[in-house]
């Protein structure tokens, strides 16, 4: 796989974002245009890491469409930290519509994400984990993040 | 969470089982020992919660044991319940409970609920350390995992932008690979890549290159030359233009890309606080890059000039009295014991080998008070050294000698300035920072006739009246009070620096330093402040070149951090500073460089003129007779 990779499937005025990779100051983001769509949905689930550049250019970019609709699926944690702490990331009229909490544990150290889908997992009324993880050799598992700052972008709308 | 480990020193086998049997049915993590020294043993291996010590047992006791241990072992955490069949009466348990400083004394025989209340009870008090104060106990751990790290800097919420050589430091030591992102309460984002413990690149918002000023003072190229690369039509940078138009050599570019990391690294150094994330991804080695070698000197450097002492003086509070761990790498052929800290501390790597405080180090007179706290955060921002996790004092003295410098450290300070310089603004009611206020002030001294009694009770009462006075809105409304000022502040600090400006051009020293001294106490965070407290003090010390004076001279110097150095002010200064030394051909040398960076510096033009009619006297005085055969050969090829 390449370092970075974007596809665009339009539909009409609607498009499906699917990303990959490394987000840095090396991506071109002026290449995919973004006029001309009123409801995006940004499919983020391979996105491997980002940077402050990456950040910069994100925001650049998606101002230069801030009138439509925008969805994030399959947000990584990486994506869902940069929501909790740069304004814009995800912009005012956008919203989460599933994204990955990690789980570990302790004993064996095995890691795990698992996805938080909107309707199911969390909602309005705020997040009902599910009852139990088990990593592969069926030990219990504990969410591992800091709910309290991890979960914050959920107040924000 | 990890599961708490026991260790049962007991003699008596079956007791011994049997109390396991029960406490791992209870999902604890239980080894055995018989004898003090199989104890031992297993503690080298084994990091535990709980000692449950017989006092009876073969050869050492084990109460013995346990002082011995605490004495030996002070950074260990661990909560010692003492057994015993035969000591049963409650003045012996008493004196027993004193000297271990055990939790709990347990007659045999006992019944197993009491067991499991006492643990239960432990586990609900014992409460977790603040993030920040983990942070810097982190290079107390042998291997530092990509969670832990990742963990750590997440589970702080904000922190201030002076740690983050700190930061630097652990990302660099600890080999990571990724993206280290820093976000500004202004919104702007930073961000350092890692790779293998090497920074490879460093994006700072403020986009100005230095580049060009950065070649001129290093001497790679003139003034000259950047005009001429910047006539030739292309697209290129103006590193790559230069080495097109072979002015230059790549490696000079490579150089030069390295030091203009250090300025940018710099630039994130400031008073402001920032929020954190890192990212642990596969970042490609790409050069120049700052590896964990060159980095130690930046360290030093940003330590030195970056970190104001008012904040190192609060970041060490809380360790004042805890022990200083050396670490095994801490030897004193290390090269940072080599570093001008450390060096101009006279004995201080014998001083960390036994163990010493910063309490005791500070009673040190001839110690700089400011280059210690400097010296001491590199080595901890290295990882060489770490402080133990309890307050230690050898006597009541010193424990005495600790409170009353704390007491003078806080007195006079409202509350919330008090809690500010104590780390302890977060709480709202005293009992909740009552653990955190007693590791502050270290054990509470159990006899009332010793002399640290009064005034260990004074100060733990100031602090917790101070936290319960002041709640989380009128925290918020002190904080605003003080940023106001402090921006009031840095106003009039501004104002008495542009009057000493005028006055230094006019060559009256006294003068300015008297208002640059005012200015400083205003503030610590003014620019270039230390250049020109250097340019007066030199200016006033130029005749009488008083060497005391001069080594403090260095000291300024020392203290100006890399982004403060790359304009025509600073090799002037340097200029000055080597006139003073006697070591005119490098004052030329720095002087040409303020030229050449401003050609209307009248002051480096004048001074300049001044050298060069010195070196030539000097050159006139020169005897072939007295001379080293090197000069000889120099002065007989120059008259040639």
């Amino acid at each position: 796989m390449s370092k970075f990779e974007l596809k665009i499937d339009k539909n009409a005025d609607a498009a499906k974002i699917v990303i990959a990779g490394t987000i840095d100051e090396d991506v071109d983001f002026t290449q995919y245009s973004l006029t001309g769509i009123n409801q995006m949905e940004f499919d983020l689930n391979s996105v491997k890491s980002i940077n402050s550049c990456g950040i910069r250019e994100w925001i650049k970019w998606l101002g230069t469409n801030s009138k439509a609709k925008m969805t994030y699926i399959n947000c990584p944690k990486i994506i869902i930290d940069q929501i909790n702490m740069v304004d814009g990331f995800l912009p005012s009229n956008g919203r989460v519509l599933s994204f990955y909490v990690p789980y570990y544990n302790d004993d064996s150290g095995t890691e795990k994400n698992v996805l938080f889908r909107h309707g199911t997992e969390f909602g309005e009324a705020g997040v009902t984990p599910p009852g139990k993880v088990l990593d592969d050799i069926g030990n219990a598992m504990e969410m591992d993040v800091i709910e309290s700052k991890y979960f914050k972008f959920l107040n924000k709308k | 969470m990890a599961r708490s480990k026991i260790l049962i020193l007991e003699d008596d086998k079956t007791l011994s089982q049997s109390l396991a049997e029960a406490l791992e049915k209870k999902s604890f993590d239980v080894i055995m020992a018989s004898t003090a020294d199989e104890a031992n043993g297993l503690l080298n291996e084994h990091k535990v919660d709980y000692i449950f010590a017989d006092c009876l047992l073969p050869g050492m006791s084990g109460d013995e044991f346990v002082i011995k241990l605490k004495r030996d072992k002070p950074d260990r955490k661990f909560k010692v319940i003492l057994m015993s069949g035969i000591y049963t009466d409650k003045s012996t348990i008493q004196d027993l409970l004193k000297r271990t400083q055990a939790f709990a004394f347990l007659k045999k025989p006992f019944d197993l609920e009491q067991i499991f209340n006492i643990v239960k009870e432990k586990e609900e008090v014992v409460k977790p350390e603040s993030p920040r104060k983990m942070l810097y106990q982190i290079f107390s751990k042998d291997m530092v995992s990509t969670r832990e790290k990742r963990k750590l800097i997440e589970s702080i919420e904000e922190v201030s932008a002076y740690d983050l050589p700190f930061i630097y430091s652990l990302l660099t030591e600890t080999k990571s690979s990724g993206y280290l992102n820093i976000y500004f309460n202004d919104s702007s984002v930073s961000g350092i890549a890692f790779s293998n413990g090497s920074i490879v690149a460093v994006d700072v918002e403020d986009r100005s290159t230095y580049i060009g000023e950065l070649l001129i003072q290093s001497g790679y190229v003139s003034p000259a030359d950047i005009q001429k690369a910047l006539q030739s039509k292309n697209n290129q940078r103006l590193g790559q233009r230069l080495i097109s138009s072979n002015l230059m050599s790549p490696h000079a570019l490579d150089l030069t890309m390295i030091e203009q990391m250090n300025v940018r690294l710099s630039k994130t150094i400031s008073e402001k606080t920032v929020k954190l994330n890192f990212s642990a991804s596969e970042v490609e080695l790409t050069q120049p890059s700052i590896d964990s070698e060159l980095l130690l000197s930046y360290l030093h450097d940003w330590i030195a000039s970056k970190l104001p002492i008012n904040w190192l003086k609060n970041l060490y509070v809380m360790w004042a009295g805890h022990q200083i761990i050396p670490n095994a790498q801490l030897k004193s052929d290390h090269p940072c014991i080599q570093m001008s800290l450390v060096q101009s501390l006279d004995g201080l790597y014998d001083r960390l080998q036994k163990r010493t405080t910063l309490s005791e180090l500070l009673s040190v007179s001839e110690y700089n008070q400011a280059a210690l706290y400097k010296a001491l955060h590199f080595l901890v921002t290295k990882g060489l050294i770490y402080f133990s996790k309890n307050v230690s004092f050898d006597n009541v003295d010193e424990h005495f000698d600790y409170l009353s410098r704390l007491k003078n450290q806080i007195q006079n300070r409202t509350d919330f300035e008090l809690l500010e310089s104590l780390g302890l603004t977060q709480y709202n009611d005293a009992e909740s920072a009552a653990s955190e206020i007693e590791t502050l002030l270290g054990q509470e001294p159990i006899k009332k006739e010793a002399k640290s009694f009064a005034l260990w009770y004074e100060l733990f009462n100031k602090i917790s009246t101070a936290i319960n006075s002041l709640n989380p809105e009128a925290k918020i409304q002190l904080k605003k009070a003080i940023e106001k000022n402090e921006a009031e502040n840095r106003i009039k600090a501004s104002q008495l620096m542009d009057e000493a400006k005028k006055e230094l051009m006019l060559g009256q020293f006294q003068s300015a330093l008297v208002k640059l001294n005012e200015a400083g106490k205003l503030t610590s965070t003014l620019f270039q402040y230390n250049i020109y407290i250097a340019w007066s003090r030199l200016g006033m010390n130029m005749q009488k070149k008083d060497k005391a004076v001069i080594k403090e001279i260095e000291f300024d110097l020392m203290q100006i951090p890399a982004d403060e150095r790359y304009d025509f002010l600073y090799p002037y200064v340097m200029g000055l500073y080597y006139r003073a030394t006697n070591d005119y051909l490098s004052a030329k040398k720095s002087f040409d460089k303020a030229l050449a960076m401003d050609n209307t510096f009248l002051a480096a033009k004048r001074e300049l003129s001044l050298i060069e009619q010195m070196i030539k006297k000097t050159r006139k005085n020169d005897n072939i007779f007295t001379m080293d055969l090197k000069d000889v050969v120099t002065v007989l090829f120059k008259k040639k």
